[in-house]
C-alpha cells in the first residue's frame, strides 16, 4: 500500500511531507478496519484511491464493514506523564492531527473515509 | 525491521531500530525491545535515526518499552528521529511523556541527570 501511495503522489505532484502523511493515515485507518471494527472476524473489501482535486489531494478509504465514523470518536485525553499515558488507541487521534480536513460519510451501505491535504506542506 | 543494542560506559544501554515501524515492521521487535531494555533495568537510549516510518503500533511498543522500564526503576529516551516520525510523536504527545534528543550527548546528560 505504501508503495502505491509513494507512485500515485509522485506522477500527482504531491510534496514528500503531505505522501507520509497520508501514508501513515492511511496505514492507521486501513488498521483500524482490519483489527478493530465490530465485524473484524467477517471479510470485508477495502478499496482505496488517490487523486488530486485542484490544489488539494485526496485519498479516499472505503470499506463494507458496519458503520463506524473514525473522526467521530472522543479524543484521547492528552496525558502528560508517563504513568498515567494509555498505550494504544492513538491511531485515530495521529489522522484527526496530521490531516484534520479529512471527512467521514456512509454511502450505499460502506464505510468512505476521504483523507484530504494540500498537495503542498 | 532490525534491532541492535549496545552497553554505552556500563550504565546506560543503547538500542539502535532501523526499518518501518508499522504493524509488521513492529511486530518483528517489539519483544526484543522490551527483554532488552528491561534486562539491566537502568537508563535506555532507543536510536531512531534509521527508522523510517512510524505509526500508532510502533509508538505501542515503545510506549509499553518506556513503561516496563519506568517499572523497574529505569528511564527511556528517544534519539534522532526523521521529521516524519518526530511529527507522528508529536502529534500523538508521546514527545510529552518520553524525552527526544538530537544527539546522544544531550540524551546521555539527561540520563545521567536522573
Amino acid at each position: 500500500m505504501s508503495e502505491w501511495i509513494a507512485r500515485r503522489c509522485d506522477s500527482l505532484g504531491v510534496s514528500t511531507t503531505v505522501r507520509e502523511n497520508l501514508d501513515v493515515c492511511a496505514n492507521e485507518a486501513v488498521a483500524n478496519v482490519i483489527f478493530h471494527a465490530a465485524d473484524a472476524l467477517r471479510d470485508r473489501e477495502i478499496a482505496l484511491v488517490l487523486d488530486r482535486d485542484g490544489s488539494d489531494v485526496m485519498l479516499e478509504i472505503t470499506d463494507d464493514g458496519a458503520p463506524f465514523d473514525p473522526l467521530s470518536t472522543d479524543s484521547r485525553a492528552t496525558a502528560t506523564s508517563l504513568d498515567d499515558a494509555p498505550v494504544g488507541g492513538l491511531g485515530l487521534p495521529l489522522i484527526r492531527g496530521l490531516l484534520p480536513r479529512s471527512r467521514y460519510a456512509r454511502i450505499d451501505a460502506r464505510n468512505v473515509l476521504t483523507l484530504v491535504s494540500a498537495v503542498e506542506g | 525491521m532490525d534491532i541492535d543494542a549496545q552497553d554505552l560506559d556500563g550504565e546506560i544501554t543503547l538500542i539502535r531500530l532501523s526499518g518501518r515501524m508499522d504493524v509488521e515492521g513492529t511486530s518483528r521487535i517489539e519483544t526484543p525491545l522490551a527483554a532488552r531494555a528491561v534486562r539491566d533495568h537502568g537508563a535506555t537510549i532507543v536510536d531512531l535515526d534509521a527508522v523510517d516510518f512510524l505509526t500508532s503500533y510502533g509508538i505501542r511498543a515503545l510506549m509499553l518499552t518506556a513503561k516496563a522500564l519506568r517499572a523497574r526503576g529505569g528511564r527511556m529516551v528517544l534519539l534522532s528521529p526523521n521529521a516524519l516520525v518526530r511529527r507522528v510523536l508529536e502529534t500523538a504527545g508521546v514527545d510529552t511523556m518520553i524525552p527526544v534528543f538530537d544527539s546522544l550527548s544531550e540524551a546521555q546528560a539527561d540520563l545521567r541527570a536522573g
